[in-house]
């Protein structure tokens, strides 16, 4: 028995070795858009959509950077569900993954059903059914995007986030804070002051914003609630306080004091109330942005002459510099993942932003349409920089793709728009 | 020229030659006169509309099906041929070992022989003895004879018996080296054999390589992956193909946990279908019907 | 002895034509006609049939389409999934027109029945010129080396 099964493991072994796999090592890929077709949504109603479902997907997908939408007219059928759609077209037009989807009444409201149909593998991906009210729709269809963005890149996507910004008119007599759909669809006014308002940013939670009012004649920092409109005055103290951040956990907030002209960095503990002096040097620090380890801060300091990026520590206030590249790099932000320092860079005489990759130290430079760029905010899966951009005589507002491919603008009705902070992912 | 112009004043013979000269200037100066504007205004022709075609051969279907049949053909030759060559190897194998057989017999026999010889004539020699001893008185005087001569035929059927021997032993010799001559006309051809498939198999290692490379080449040119890829990320996929290149089926056998960088491999792979492939059945069996690839990006940067 | 005397001058006019000016020119009006030959025949340009020995190459990341025309004279464009129904010329052409705009490298063949009307091919490439395509293949099937076409 045993000299049996003896012979049968030789057997096997021998069998194995006679079928050793060739394995080829395969490690140069394109890097580039992926070639998607969005199908206009299927609508049987008499009247028209209140929006344009399936054009807002096609807009939140080729606006990311991540992938080359097909225009709308090279499509040689508009299949309305998965089995109708011929994969061999798709594959004749070089697409690699198709969306269908149609709409269909639901009570008074509306029922979406999307497919995401892989081209190459002939296989659907994905379904799902969405049903919300004729308001909805807008959120609908960027909760589609962000669906269909997380299947084919593995990343979440940031369709359904939103801005805040501050918009100012010519004469600077009116300050608004404004709240926006992250395309800038869908804008509305959550405070306005006939004084300055300064430096947005958002909670963790993203349930409310901080910033900076000049409304009682001295800076002092508010918390606004988003769904109430509640304001709570946080912290004024003597001299000037600004640029309030949220660390990653929500405990704390660091901000800019300033008194008799020296700005440095402080921490508040939003538990206790008790505020803490993180730095103390003569130069300028000012702008801290937390990392999300909740422990390091990135910030802009003077102390070597020009502005340049220093990150400290805030459990041994230890700082170490960050940039070296060019005279001048400021208001810095870090991508969630902790891969990316995104700064104003001054290339030359202008002001651009640029990206720092914080592993290779290798720094890109992402904008070069405009002269001054300001105020960069990272979208929270890192994809996209958010950031103010000087046009003509005024202020806009404009996003670029964190590898510099994809660049576009905002709508802004109104004047100046300034300091945009992107929401975190609800 | 002068000549010719002297003689337009020549004497009146020469009249008609002068006419026809002249005629045959005036001539030329028209066939010009006409040819010289008539290039002028020439106009482009229009060319017809027209759209370039560029024809592609397909292959034959009647020639293919044929050639198809003719590889079957030859395989099946190929494989009649090796059984003959076996039944050939295994019948001269039976044949030497049977002439070994009846040599082994022969020399038994004559052995025996030799014997029974031995024992007839200590038959006969008691024989004779006991003859002797019932005519000792008779033939006293003969018996020394008969001595004589039982003496000399002894000797003689030694000598036979020698010789037997000597003819026994050349013959074994023979065949001796007989056998080691087809001993070495066997290593000779198995030595040939050996070196042809030797050949083959570089041939198809060469192969191999080769239609690896090009195999890749155009795998990386359709693998798109996402972003949010890591250089050191690995996926690694089993492929099965016909073979005609023709890619029946990619599964991910260990994937990188990110499921859309498989997920642009599987298209990768289902982009490039089909792939290059050897023509040579065999390499083709052994290498490229399935076998296994290892995606990793390691140009991501976003 | 007095030197021999040429037998001189009866100074009688010569009855022969002098040939040699002749020549000349008859030598000069054929070069002009060799020369002027080439250009009379101005021909309207023909793209003369040319068989090729060799089959065009098709590189491998152009995007080719296939057109069929069966000897019925309907046309499919052929893709993985099968036929599954004929299209008209129409059809054909906005198939063409689209995927050419979205994929610049596209390329056309015709694979046409040997039964089917000229005009019927006729028609269709000019449909697809119009749909941009200027260059289209004609796909053939090798002649079959031993001769004779199995039916």
């Amino acid at each position: 028995m045993v000299t049996r099964w003896l012979g049968f493991v030789a057997l096997m072994v021998v069998a194995l070795a006679a079928r050793a796999e060739l394995v080829i090592e395969v490690t140069q890929g394109k890097q580039s858009a992926i070639p998607v077709a969005v199908v206009p949504f299927a609508w049987a109603g008499p009247d028209a959509l209140p929006e344009d479902v399936s054009g807002i997907v096609a807009n939140d997908l080729g606006g990311s950077g991540y992938f080359r939408v097909m225009p709308e007219s090279n499509m040689i059928t508009k299949p309305a569900t998965a089995d109708e759609v011929v994969y061999s077209e798709w594959s004749n037009l070089r697409q690699d993954f198709v969306v269908v989807g149609n709409i269909s009444r639901d009570g008074d409201g509306y029922a979406v059903e999307f497919h995401v149909m892989d081209v190459h593998q002939k296989v659907e991906l994905l379904r799902h059914r969405v049903k919300g009210k004729g308001t909805q729709l807008r959120d609908i269809a960027h909760y589609i995007s962000d669906f269909v963005f997380k299947k084919l890149t593995g990343i979440p996507g940031v369709f359904s986030t939103k801005l805040v910004y501050v918009t100012t008119n010519r004469d600077r007599t009116r300050f608004n804070l404004n709240y926006a759909d992250a395309d800038g669809a869908r804008e509305q006014l959550i405070f306005s002051s006939d004084q300055p308002i300064i430096s947005p940013a958002w909670a963790p939670d993203g349930k409310k914003v901080a910033y900076v009012s000049f409304e009682t004649g001295r800076t002092a920092i508010y918390f606004q609630e988003l769904a109430t409109g509640k304001r709570e005055l946080v912290l004024k103290m003597k001299g000037s306080t600004s640029a309030p951040a949220f660390s990653p956990d929500g405990t704390k907030l660091a901000f800019v004091h300033s008194y008799l002209g020296n700005p440095d960095i402080y921490v508040l503990d939003l538990n206790t109330r008790k505020t803490e002096r993180l730095t103390n040097h003569y130069a300028i620090d000012t702008e801290p942005q937390w990392m999300a380890d909740n422990r390091h801060l990135v910030f802009t300091s003077s102390r070597a002459g020009g502005p340049q990026i220093y990150q400290l520590d805030t459990s041994n206030k230890a700082v170490k510099r960050m940039t070296y590249e060019g005279n001048y790099n400021a208001r810095a932000r870090v991508t969630d993942d902790g891969r990316k320092l995104i700064y104003v860079h001054r290339s030359g005489e202008s002001f651009h932003i640029a990206s720092q990759d914080l592993r290779t130290g290798m720094v890109q430079v992402l904008t070069s349409d405009t002269d001054l760029d300001e105020s960069p905010s990272v979208a929270p899966n890192g994809s996209m920089v958010i950031y103010a951009a000087s046009e003509a005589d005024r202020s806009i507002l404009a996003a670029v793709s964190v590898d510099g491919d994809v660049k576009f603008r905002l709508p802004s009705k109104y004047g100046d728009v300034r300091e945009p902070a992107w929401s975190p992912i609800f | 020229m002068v000549v010719v112009k002297n003689k337009l004043f020549a004497p009146s013979s020469y009249t008609p030659a002068v006419f026809a000269a002249v005629v045959l200037h005036v001539l030329v100066g028209l066939v010009f006169w006409f040819q010289w504007p008539a290039d002028e205004p020439q106009l482009p022709q229009p060319v017809p509309k027209h759209i370039v075609a560029t024809v592609v051969q397909e292959e034959n279907r009647a020639a293919a099906e044929r050639k198809k049949q003719e590889i079957q053909k030859q395989q099946a030759e190929r494989k009649r041929q090796q059984q003959l060559a076996e039944q050939k190897r295994k019948a001269q194998e039976q044949a030497a070992r049977k002439k070994r057989e009846a040599e082994a017999l022969k020399k038994k026999q004559a052995e025996q022989a030799a014997r029974e010889k031995a024992a007839q004539a200590q038959r006969a020699k008691e024989q004779k003895a006991r003859e002797q001893k019932a005519q000792e008185q008779k033939a006293k005087e003969a018996a020394e004879q008969a001595r004589q001569k039982k003496l000399a035929e002894e000797k003689a059927a030694a000598e036979r018996k020698k010789q037997q021997q000597a003819a026994l032993e050349r013959q074994l010799k023979e065949e001796q080296q007989m056998l080691e001559r087809m001993a070495a006309e066997q290593a000779e051809q198995e030595l040939r054999e050996r070196e042809a498939a030797e050949r083959l198999a570089k041939e198809r290692e060469e192969a191999v390589i080769s239609y690896t490379a090009q195999l890749r080449d155009k795998i990386e040119r359709s693998w798109q992956y996402p972003p949010g890829v890591e250089p050191d990320q690995q996926v690694t996929v089993r492929i099965n193909l016909v073979p005609t290149g023709e890619v029946i089926a990619v599964t991910v056998v260990k994937g990188s946990g990110n499921s859309a960088l498989d997920r642009s491999v599987e298209q990768a792979v289902m982009k490039a279908s089909p792939l290059p492939v050897p023509k040579d059945i065999k390499v083709f069996e052994s290498n490229f019907r399935t076998f296994t690839i290892n995606f990793r990006p390691e140009n991501a940067t976003w | 002895m007095e030197p021999m005397q040429y037998p001189v001058a009866k100074r009688r006019p010569m009855a022969e034509i002098n040939v040699v000016p002749y020549i000349d020119v008859m030598l000069v009006l054929l070069i002009i006609f060799m020369v002027t030959a080439p250009m009379l025949v101005q021909s309207v340009p023909v793209d003369l049939p040319q068989v090729q020995s060799a089959p065009t190459e098709i590189e491998p990341d152009d995007n080719t389409l296939i057109v069929s025309v069966t000897s019925a004279g309907e046309y499919f464009i052929e893709r993985e999934e099968g036929n599954t129904k004929s299209m008209s010329l129409a059809q054909v052409q906005d198939y063409i027109s689209k995927v050419k705009a979205q994929v610049e490298s596209t390329r056309v063949m015709v694979r046409g029945d040997e039964q089917v009307p000229y005009g019927r091919v006729v028609a269709l490439l000019g449909g697809l010129q119009s749909a941009g395509m200027q260059n289209v293949g004609l796909i053939t099937e090798a002649p079959d080396p031993d001769g004779g076409r199995e039916k």
